[in-house]
């Protein structure tokens, strides 16, 4: 089991860190005005509130939807969010007879423009074998039992290729604004692990 | 449990069993300041070019394929950053922008104590 200890003034991680860093820097590859922006982008400015912003517009507007589906990587770029590293968006889009969940079983590949980072589950080692080897007994972990004849489709990320779920549009939201649809949209909705 | 559920080795898969760690933090900050650094580094360099996402990705995936048998064997794996650093440090070395023995000499510049602590 692992133990609480009192943490030293710097870690021997920490350390390699900023060896790391240091050689970077001096080499000219990185600024560290740079890092330090990307890191705030990181923790303050991309979330699942950037999926959820998709997710409402689609269930609001038929033509967003449609191309959406057809090109998400455009479509989400519309919205002003847009590919770290120039990797393509796919969105998949939950149905009453298809159910999509997405992965990465090699590592965390994750849509971070939408979902921002992983949650810890996300890159855990059950998360990522049990997924593909039985979807449905992790779908009832997250309290998400779907139909016996609902397919039940895993979509394993990749460096080239995020995943998003477009979630079924919530029964009786018919009336709500774009505003008020976003806010129902969860992050592990997204991921396909709930329904809404 | 039977102890008869085996994987293709023989060995008992725990990562089958296991429950997910669903209860995790909401906010999802980084747990101390070198996990952001580390991950920031690799992001940047590949937003610039210096490295090739996919090759990223490949080095990474290794690490985590280590750290995921290190489980699988029932041991403690190292943290999710600490395999991020791990892969960052080999795929800087791998594509000739460091070296192993710059990365060690400038750690003992840089304070370590070097107390057992070996190169990853």
């Amino acid at each position: 089991m692992a133990k609480t200890k009192p943490a030293p003034v710097e870690s021997e991680t920490a350390i390699r860190v900023r060896a790391l860093e240091a050689i970077l820097i001096e080499k000219g590859l990185i600024d560290p005005k740079a890092i330090d922006a990307l890191v705030d982008t990181y923790e303050t400015k991309v979330g699942p509130r950037n999926g959820a912003k998709v997710v409402a517009r689609a269930w609001f507007d038929p033509a967003y939807k449609q191309r959406l589906l057809a090109d998400a990587t455009s479509a989400i770029k519309e919205l002003g969010f847009s590919g770290m590293q120039g990797e393509d968006m796919v969105v998949v889009e939950n149905t009453d007879s298809v159910h999509n969940v997405i992965v990465c079983t090699l590592c965390s590949c994750y849509p971070w423009p939408t979902l921002g980072l992983p949650p810890v589950w996300y890159k855990s080692a059950p998360y990522r074998a049990r997924t593909v080897s039985d979807p449905r007994g992790v779908l009832k972990e997250f309290g998400t039992i779907l139909p016996e004849d609902v397919e039940v489709r895993v979509w394993d990320t990749t460096a080239e290729l995020r995943y998003l779920v477009l979630p079924k549009r919530p029964a009786g939201s018919e009336a709500l604004g774009e505003e008020a649809l976003a806010a129902l949209v969860t992050r592990d909705s997204m991921i396909g692990v709930t329904v809404l | 449990m039977t102890g008869t559920e085996t994987c293709a080795n023989g060995a008992v898969s725990p990562l089958l069993s296991e429950r997910l760690p669903i209860a995790d933090d909401p906010a999802l900050k980084f747990a101390e300041p070198w996990e952001a650094k580390a991950f920031a580094i690799i992001v940047k360099l590949a937003e610039d070019g210096v490295i090739a996402w996919p090759d990223w990705v490949a080095c990474f995936s290794r690490e985590v394929a280590k750290a995921t048998a290190a489980e699988a064997r029932g041991e403690t794996p190292k943290s999710y950053y600490a395999q991020w650093l791990d892969a960052a440090e080999t795929i800087l070395v791998e594509k000739g922008v460091t070296s192993r023995e710059q990365l060690l000499a400038r750690r003992f510049a840089a304070g370590s104590v070097g107390s057992g602590h070996t190169m990853a």
